[in-house]
């Protein structure tokens, strides 16, 4: 038992403290010469220092790498650096010159000193352990190696694969951390150091790309792709796709869907011409025939791919209707044999064709002159449309989308009786098909067969009800009917305009669907049908569902005399609509919008005079600086449509007014001129970016792309026009913009919005 | 992006297959925790959810899907849930070290 050093004399603690340290028992060793240091330091120090520099290399060795680093410290504090201990075992790093460059595991090198030769044989055993699965047993190969060891790079590398395919990443990656960078094994450790560190996406920044993806194959245990991938797909990036194309045949199970990656390498080696331009596609596709010549006896999933493409490059030659169908049978010949026959991948062949055959427009090519293919006319290209999708429906009759397509080609064709033939057979083979009951809904009431557009409309609505186009077909429909009904004076008007009633909504802007509207409208049916009681009622009712009353009286006064009737009962919603007008309330949009639907609902030209009241009405509002910047769009566009150039400058003039910049009205000013530069165009195009005006943005492009299309245009006007050519020009109107070419441009604009109450022709 | 590599499925399965596929992976990607994988999945699933669908997938998509050879590898690993770590074989991994001691820095 040792003495208590505190109670010993300093000769027996010296002897005692030495035998310690002799015998290998530091730490006793050490407190002992603490307690000599309390006596006589200047003669003790170093003998304590002593003691912990082989306490530090005990720790070291024992693997306690932060105990050491602690007590190196400590003993930095005690006695200055020239006292300091040997450095302990810190992360092994480039900068420290502990961290050696590794000798090759391969290759012995007779300058290697020896402990590296055993220490190499060492990692080989540990590697072979790993690589047979033995993921407990490799690190044991490796406890000899050193912290010193020229071959710990290498062992941190196993230690860190272990690591990695125990499944354990915070080790592995601290294991690979510790590789000095720059050095083989850190270029070996890089591709599992990237997959941990999910940094797969740098892989194209990173020097020697082609071995890192090599050890990527390895990494994610696809080693059978390490030979032939990263040569792929280093020749890609390169831009020698052909090269790469031809390489990438040595990957297992490419061309095929069978395995995951070769079916992703399918798909791009495949598809990836669509991207390329020109002369590279064609060598590229000539390549892909090259490599996969057609061979129907002996079909393989590489001539599928080729058929694929020539069948989808087919979609795109309407004019060659023979090519088309065979490319598109080769296709087909060669998927039956190979997965095979399939009436759904046949049907939905067919149904592209013929709908391509439908739907192309391609105009001709101004070069074509010398075409060697006859260019087949609309009625050749709709003839054989109809062949090819009744071919679809003969394989397959259980694609709805076929049968619209074929009823609307019918339809276009004025093929009437066949088309009846087929809605009916339609609506019998898909009796819940919402998309077929609308459209025979729409048949039947345009053949005035309304009961039986009433019963599909309903049907449909019933399969979904939130459809508000159905809703308002089926509301037109019961109106018509009613409108019908009470010209006769039958009763049956009455329960359709209270079906029509329950389906409108509340929202009292909507001239065809709300609830407001169409109680006007069955009070103008009561008024016909000789009911006057029920009609001021429902005249009452309407009231107290609008939002404007002024609003409803302009609705009633112009649809009262579409329904014919007496002239005293339309002079009576008059009467209530100028005496609301006569407030200071915004009405001329909403005037343009009943006028316009009245004008559909009647006969084109007989509210002429109506116009006059709207002119007034906008003026006085533009006097009355009261225009929202919506209003004042639809304004110009009902005076573009009305030619009346007055109110369309006035009220651009007013708009800009309010903001000069504003890009929308800016276009419309613009429009009106007749050399509008396109410098000016694009100058409002940068201001609407800015402002991020969508509507104007895509007005002004619109027209930047026509007049890029149209070489030689020089104005609004043609390039034969200017300033002075308008003065001689007697016919000029006084609004000098083109008509249709604001039109053109007022269309734009309608088709970019959706305005309620405007939706479809109503007919009824 | 792949549909089937997106939902982790064979181009073989059937839609019972690619249904379950398709619930695990919403559930494991719910959209307010990752929106973006979340309308990946929905599209994936829009895109092959039933024999239609599938067949004009194989038929009409004209996608690469990739934008090199090698991104088909990092995306199979990327997309896939249960990727098991197998050790290399000695011989290949052999290979590799000895590239990259040839490879300068």
């Amino acid at each position: 038992m040792s003495p208590d050093p505190s109670s010993a004399s300093e000769d027996h603690l010296r002897e005692a403290a030495q035998r310690h340290f002799n015998e290998g028992r530091v730490r006793q060793s050490r407190d002992a010469y603490k307690e000599l240091c309390k006596l006589n330091r200047d003669r003790y120090l170093p003998d304590l220092v002593k003691c912990y520099k082989a306490q530090i290399d005990d720790m070291m060795r024992a693997g306690r790498d932060s105990d050491a680093r602690s007590i190196r410290v400590y003993l930095k504090e005690l006695c200055g650096e020239e006292y300091a201990g040997p450095a302990p075992a810190a992360p092994v790093t480039a900068t420290e010159p502990s961290a050696p460059n590794a000798p090759d595991l391969f290759q012995k090198n007779p300058n290697d000193p020896p402990e590296a030769v055993l220490a190499r044989d060492d990692v080989l055993a540990a590697l072979h352990a790993l690589c047979s699965g033995d993921l407990d047993g490799a690190p044991s190969h490796l406890q000899a190696i050193g912290l010193r060891s020229p071959m710990l790079p290498w062992k941190l590398f196993v230690k860190g694969l272990c690591a990695y395919y125990r499944g354990d990443n915070t080790q592995a990656l601290e294991a690979f951390k510790r590789i000095a960078p720059n050095t083989p094994c850190a270029r070996a450790a890089q591709p599992w150091t990237m997959l941990i560190e999910n940094r797969c996406g740098e892989i194209k920044d990173v020097d020697g790309k082609e071995t890192l993806m090599q050890g990527m194959c390895l990494a994610l245990g696809r080693e059978d792709l390490a030979a032939t991938l990263p040569r792929a797909d280093y020749l890609w990036s390169t831009g020698r796709y052909r090269d790469s194309l031809r390489h990438i045949l040595g990957a297992p199970g490419f061309p095929g869907v069978g395995d995951r990656i070769a079916s992703m390498l399918t798909r791009f080696y495949f598809g990836m011409h669509v991207e390329m331009s020109g002369d590279r596609t064609d060598a590229y596709i000539g390549e892909i025939g090259r490599l996969f010549p057609l061979n129907l006896a002996r079909p393989a999933h590489g001539q599928l791919q080729m058929a694929r493409i020539g069948a989808l490059a087919s979609l795109g030659t309407e004019d060659r209707i023979a090519e088309m169908r065979e490319t598109w049978h080769v296709y087909l010949r060669i998927r039956a044999a190979l997965k095979g026959p399939s009436p759904l991948h046949e049907a939905l062949a067919y149904k592209a064709i013929g709908k391509s055959l439908l739907v192309t427009r391609r105009r001709p090519d101004r070069f074509d002159f010398f075409a060697r293919h006859s260019q087949s006319t609309v009625a050749d290209r709709l003839a054989a449309s109809r062949e090819f999708l009744t071919e679809s429906i003969e394989v397959n009759d259980g694609d709805d989308e076929t049968w619209l397509l074929l009823l609307e080609l019918l339809k276009r064709a004025g093929k009437k009786s066949d088309f009846n033939r087929l809605l009916d057979r339609a609506v019998a083979k898909f009796p819940e098909n919402k998309n077929m009951l609308f459209m025979a809904g729409v048949h039947a009431v345009k053949r005035s067969a309304q009961l039986k557009g009433i019963k599909y409309f309903e049907r449909a609505l019933q399969l979904d009800s939130l459809d508000t186009t159905t809703r308002e077909q089926l509301v037109l429909a019961l109106v018509s009917l009613g409108r019908h009904y009470s010209g006769h004076t039958m009763p049956a008007y009455v329960q359709c305009m209270d079906r029509a009633v329950e389906l409108g909504v509340d929202d009292s802007s909507h001239l065809s669907l709300s609830r407001c509207f169409l109680l006007a409208r069955f009070a103008a049916f009561d008024f016909r049908a000789g009911y006057q009681q029920a009609a001021q009622e429902h005249l009452t009712r309407a009231l107290s569902a609008a939002g404007d009353p002024a609003v409803l009286h302009y609705f009633t006064w112009l649809v009262f005399q579409c329904y014919d009737l007496p002239q005293n009962v339309c002079l009576d919603a008059l009467g209530c609509f100028e005496r609301a007008r006569s407030t200071d309330r915004p009405l001329a949009r909403w005037m343009i919008d009943i006028y316009e639907y009245a004008v559909l609902l009647s006969f084109r030209g007989r509210f002429d005079r109506e116009r006059k009241r709207i002119d007034e009405q906008i003026h006085r509002e533009l006097d009355r600086n009261q225009l929202a910047r919506g209003d004042a769009r639809r304004i110009i566009e009902y005076a573009n449509q009305h030619h009346t150039d007055a109110v369309a400058k006035k009220t651009i003039k007013a708009m800009l007014k309010k903001d000069a910049d504003d890009p929308l009205f800016r276009f419309f000013d613009c429009m009106r001129a007749s050399n509008a530069k396109p410098a000016v165009l694009e100058h409002i195009e940068r201001t609407a970016v800015k402002r991020h005006d969508e509507e104007a943005l895509s007005l002004i492009r619109r027209e930047l792309a026509k007049r890029k299309s149209e070489p030689g245009f020089g104005g609004f006007l043609g390039p034969d026009s200017d300033d002075d050519d308008d003065d001689d020009d007697g016919d000029l109107p006084d609004f000098p913009f083109s008509p249709q070419q604001m039109r053109e441009a007022m269309e734009a604009l309608m088709g970019t919005r959706s305005r309620r109450g405007r939706r479809g022709r109503p007919r009824f | 992006m792949d549909p089937y590599l997106v939902l982790d499925v064979s181009e073989c399965s059937d839609d019972a297959t690619i249904r379950r596929a398709y619930l695990a992976a919403v559930k494991d990607n719910p959209p307010d925790h990752n929106p973006d994988r979340f309308r990946e999945i929905n599209a994936a699933w829009d895109r092959i959810k039933d024999t239609k669908s599938r067949a004009e997938f194989e038929l009409f998509n004209a996608e690469p899907g990739i934008s090199s050879p090698f991104e088909a590898l990092v995306n199979a690993h990327r997309y896939s849930r249960n990727t098991r770590r197998t050790p290399p074989s000695f011989s290949a991994l052999k290979e590799f070290l000895q590239q990259c001691s040839k490879t300068k820095k």
